[in-house]
């Protein structure tokens, strides 16, 4: 099953959409990002699983930092649900986050953030160590916890636990991370079957899932991650843990924001045919003191001799300002901006070993 | 007889003066009667913290980013359902540029038992989503709906309603908008004192008070009451809206 098998099946549910008397607020229409073809626009019903419910229920002010709308309003609704109007909740926008939303940020000062880590982050450079301390519980979802981002929300938000959602823009709500567990591995909702594609020898493999959510049969879905099935006997008497691993890297990753696609890559790399003759990209996130970075990593086979050392800066500095990662900026605008660091280029004589996949772009934490 | 001669939110300011939140009470001092209250404005809101001018619990908290300053304003669930926004229908859309207020309108539609399609920032996505969808009215602003004009021209049937919120309105700009819907609401509003005034849309809209919103004109300036109690009230609020 894929993409457009839910395109085809999310155009027929949104056709005949039409919730019954009573029962709006329990749907978000959502549309996914369109990374990866056509946007999908769904009813996604919002079910208040006992997880959410402890999540979500209590009275603590909450600030969600996620980007896309329907995400935002998704979490409004459930929160509003759940905790029947007792809650506060400031729904950040990326234009708030300036020097001027520290004060505001003192005044609101939230006791729960929900939202992607990157946008944590980068507002919580606007928190004041008091604020900082008010932080008593970290929901994040939509992006890896790398090291480096744990090692940031250790020191930043000092009194704060950290829960994740494992999450598919079109299913949902997949897997829940537990106390029991370590980063990234979560417990599978009772209703979603998992099996892990084509596992190698450490069983690492595509992540492929079943469920029926929205009104769509997902069956056989692969939402583009790698991972592994772990059988753990958890104190919390699951028996089942996903550890995802990130994106499968075959055709794009998301790096704070910015976008590194395959086929941008190659255009870029087609325009030094006579210097290049294959790449590999390494993308992660790295901590500078406490705001997170991004890092790109180049590694290119010379179809000739290696350039010397000023070529080697030419092409990197050329590389940086032809390859957009956003609709509008280069990976050179980014590094101005300081979202990413210098792009990192290495070259050599030596071709790629030649594996089972062809994995031109890879997250490594 | 003495009862007769009050003024209709004197109960109302009498109930802000005995609430433990003394925003309005240490700026209104002795002064009692409804009509000699003392204007509040922007600059007490962006002075004043939202922890110490919230008279309600709970509920939504927007960032409003005004020419004078940042500041935030609170808006209970229910309170939101109260305000004018849009007119019911079945498939609305919410298109704002600024994110609070599109996620404030679209809580208006859920108070209302509908589904809203919620437009995302970005124009291209915001004109998918309304054909998929099969919109049947808007909640907007008039740059969203300038950035919906493709699918209104598109589109085979006319919107029931499209409900414009905002504190000016151009209606010779507005008016190329009049062939794709039966009805244009203008829907005058600010960020921190929901809907206030509406009129329909024509050359020269003239603007009516909506209930509970009491309007004076003083100095050229429309100040406006509210008479519910909201998280900040609104009690002789200077919109700064000339009229």
């Amino acid at each position: 099953m894929d993409r457009s098998d839910i395109l085809a099946q999310a155009d027929e549910v949104l056709a005949h959409f039409s919730p019954a008397p009573g029962t709006a607020k329990s749907y978000v229409l959502r549309t996914s990002s369109g990374t990866t073809g056509a946007p999908i626009v769904l009813p996604i019903e919002k079910a208040l699983n006992p997880i959410l419910i402890k999540w979500f229920g209590d009275d603590m002010p909450t600030l969600v930092c996620y980007g896309a709308r329907g995400t935002r309003m998704y979490n409004l609704l459930g929160m509003s649900k759940i905790a029947e109007g007792r809650k506060r909740v400031l729904v950040l926008d990326n234009k708030n986050i300036s020097p001027g939303i520290a004060r505001l940020i003192d005044d609101f000062a939230p006791e729960c953030i929900v939202g992607f880590p990157s946008f944590i982050l980068k507002v919580s450079e606007h928190f004041s160590h008091v604020a900082r301390a008010v932080v008593r519980e970290l929901h994040v979802a939509g992006e890896m916890l790398t090291p480096a981002v744990l090692k940031i929300f250790s020191t930043t938000f000092p009194n704060a636990r950290v829960a994740s959602t494992y999450v598919c823009s079109e299913a949902g709500s997949i897997a829940f991370s537990c106390s029991h567990l370590p980063p990234n591995q979560y417990h599978p909702k009772f209703d979603v079957s998992i099996v892990i594609e084509s596992p190698d020898d450490e069983g690492i493999g595509e992540i492929v899932l079943s469920a029926q959510a929205n009104g769509i049969q997902f069956s056989g879905y692969h939402p583009g991650d790698l991972g592994r099935l772990h059988n753990v006997a958890c104190p919390c008497g699951k028996s089942l843990a996903l550890e995802v691993l990130g994106r499968r890297g075959h055709d794009f990753i998301k790096l704070l924001g910015a976008t590194l696609r395959r086929e941008e890559f190659d255009r870029a790399i087609s325009l030094f045919a006579n210097l290049i003759d294959d790449y590999r990209v390494e993308a992660s996130t790295v901590a500078d003191g406490e705001v997170l970075r991004g890092r790109i990593f180049l590694k290119t086979h010379t179809n000739g001799l290696l350039p010397s050392p000023a070529l080697q800066q030419e092409f990197a500095a050329r590389f940086a300002a032809e390859v957009f990662v956003t609709p509008t900026r280069t990976i050179a605008g980014l590094v101005a901006e300081g979202v990413l660091l210098p792009l990192e280029v290495e070259f050599s004589s030596e071709p790629f070993a030649q594996k089972h996949k062809d994995i031109k772009l890879q997250q490594i934490s | 007889m003495k009862d007769s001669k009050k003024h209709p939110f004197q109960p109302f300011v009498d109930e802000i003066r005995a609430h433990p939140t003394d925003f309005y009470r240490a700026r209104w001092g002795n002064v009692r009667e409804f009509a000699s209250l003392p204007l509040v404005g922007r600059a007490d809101f962006i002075q004043t913290p939202l922890s110490q001018r919230r008279y309600k619990p709970g509920g939504l908290v927007k960032v409003v980013g005004a020419a004078e300053g940042v500041f935030l304003s609170g808006s209970d669930f229910a309170d939101i359902g109260r305000e004018a926004f849009g007119v019911v229908s079945q498939r609305p859309m919410v298109a704002f540029d600024d994110a609070h207020e599109a996620m404030e309108k679209a809580m208006w539609c859920y108070e209302h038992d509908t589904v809203p399609l919620l437009a995302e920032k970005d124009p291209r996505v915001a004109l998918y989503m309304a054909g998929k969808y099969s919109v049947d009215s808007l909640v907007t602003d008039a740059a969203s709906l300038e950035a919906l004009f493709p699918h209104l021209v598109e589109r085979k049937t006319k919107l029931s309603c499209i409900s414009i919120v905002a504190s000016a309105f151009f209606p010779e700009t507005l008016a190329r908008f009049m062939p794709y819907a039966e009805r244009i609401r203008l829907v005058l509003a600010l960020p921190e004192t929901g809907a206030f005034a509406e009129s329909e849309m024509s050359e020269s809209p003239v603007f009516k008070p909506l209930p509970d919103c009491h309007i004076e004109i003083l100095e050229g300036e429309m100040v406006l009451t509210k008479s519910r109690l909201l998280v900040t009230p609104i009690v002789r609020y200077k919109t700064g809206i000339r009229a």
